[in-house]
């Protein structure tokens, strides 16, 4: 790339312009051939068809770009029809699994097919030669550099619509049984999370009119003061509200990590396991879980004893 | 092993550091509960970094001692503010920002060496090492 870029500048050319109008299909299938045979070509991605069509777009409109401009340069309006063609196809090509390398690649290699058609014509001639190779190689760079940047900037979106997905997928209060929510909480906990999350927590103990929210840190790994501090300051907001907090999924490491860096949580109800912490709200809410032959037995007792009041007292006296 | 620079400039940065420090500590062969304490240590003076001096950097070094003992250490630095009374900011409970003021105390109980080289307008360096 440096060579070419080194090559004295022209802002205009004749003689590319020529070259690609009058010889824009040997161009097309001269520059196909050598896509096709390149270790580049990653059929598993992209058919055979596909990149014909393609490639013929992409140099027709490359072809109408350096026409209409007068062999101008990338950014007059007459290529702005191939620059969205080249936003479209990188697009297309970074959702099929394409490198930016790879993208970048696919177009410079037209600068190699087209450079010995311009050496042909020049050959007396070095210092025309240079600049028509230098105008080649500054439409070309730009291209490759749209196809990068526009690589860059669809993974971009992506990053930032994941962050946003995980956002709201990190705050989910879910109704475990009446009265009672759960807060799973999952990665990092930093303040724009903690305060997502106490809000969701405390508008969903109002929604619910719950009076028990368990939080389960089974997913963060670490938990530093800060974390703490808002762990706190939610379990003290939610009882504010009339709701009171089991913490569980508290790991070994945390545990003692916790005990190290000096913070106090014996004013918050824990429990190790998440289990553990909806035995003990279905408690505080004066329900508990039975066995069912448990249930059966107890159901056959009260059974028994309805139908033979009488019998009540002997009969217990009997079981002892 | 190499060590590694982290510049420190907002709440990511804070997480990628704490991811790096994980990973080093873990390919030094510490096991999780090592592992969590110097993840947490370099959350927390991370954090002092992007909270009071906006941005700094951490050096996370793979280290030796002279006994042949294997370790990590870790050095928190910046241009910021600095600390007017170290003392008083490596006590419990002391905070001058509505923390929970054990920042700094916590730290230095989860490693084996703890430095702090700080003044006003100078900036602060912390320096920590955890032995294998």
């Amino acid at each position: 790339m440096a060579e070419q870029t080194a090559a004295p500048m022209q802002d205009s050319s004749r003689r590319v312009a020529e070259v690609f109008s009058t010889r824009r299909d040997e161009i097309l299938n001269l520059w196909i051939k050598d896509r096709l045979e390149s270790d580049d070509f990653r059929d598993e991605l992209i058919s055979k068809k596909e990149l014909r069509q393609q490639s013929r777009q992409l140099v027709e409109l490359l072809s109408q770009g350096i026409a209409d401009s007068g062999g101008g340069q990338f950014e007059d309006p007459a290529f702005d029809e191939l620059r969205r063609f080249l936003n479209d196809i990188s697009h297309l090509r970074a959702v099929k699994g394409y490198t930016p390398m790879e993208n970048a690649t696919y177009v410079s290699a037209l600068r190699n097919t087209v450079r010995p058609m311009l050496v042909e014509d020049f050959e007396g001639d070095a210092a025309t030669l240079a600049g028509e190779l230098g105008y080649l190689a500054s439409v070309i760079d730009k291209m490759a550099l749209v196809m990068v940047e526009n690589y860059i900037r669809s993974r971009e979106e992506t990053i930032r619509q994941q962050r946003a997905d995980m956002m709201e997928l990190s705050t989910p209060v879910i109704k475990v049984w009446d009265k009672i929510l759960t807060l799973p909480i999952i990665g990092t906990l930093d303040s724009r999370r903690a305060q997502l999350m106490m809000e969701a927590l405390l508008q969903r103990i109002v929604e619910t009119g719950s009076t028990v929210a368990i939080l389960d840190i089974t997913g963060v790994r670490t938990m530093d003061t800060l974390v703490a501090n808002h762990l706190i300051k939610t379990v003290t907001a939610a009882r504010l509200m009339g709701a009171r907090c089991i913490l569980t999924g508290v790991s070994p490491a945390i545990a003692q990590t916790m005990v190290q860096l000096g913070i106090d949580l014996t004013q918050i109800t824990t429990r190790a396991q998440m289990s553990d912490g909806v035995k003990l709200a279905l408690e505080m809410i004066g329900k508990t879980i039975v066995s069912t032959t448990a249930l059966a037995h107890l159901r056959d007792g009260l059974q028994r004893n309805g139908a033979k009041p009488a019998e009540q007292a002997p009969a217990a006296a009997g079981n002892k | 092993m190499e060590s590694t620079a982290i510049a420190l400039e907002n709440d990511q940065d804070i997480v990628v550091a704490r991811g790096e420090v994980r990973t080093l500590a873990a390919a030094i062969g510490f096991r999780s509960l090592d592992q969590t304490r110097l993840a947490t240590v370099a959350s927390e003076l991370a954090r002092n970094i992007v909270k009071y001096a906006s941005r700094g950097q951490m050096i996370a070094q793979p280290t030796r001692s002279p006994h042949g003992r294997e370790g990590l250490r870790l050095i928190f630095e910046d241009d910021g503010p600095g600390i007017a009374n170290v003392e008083a900011a490596m006590t419990d409970g002391f905070s001058t920002s509505k923390g929970m003021g054990k920042g700094l105390p916590g730290s230095r109980r989860l490693v084996d060496e703890f430095t702090i080289d700080s003044a006003p307008g100078r900036g602060t360096r912390i320096t920590v090492v955890r032995w294998l």
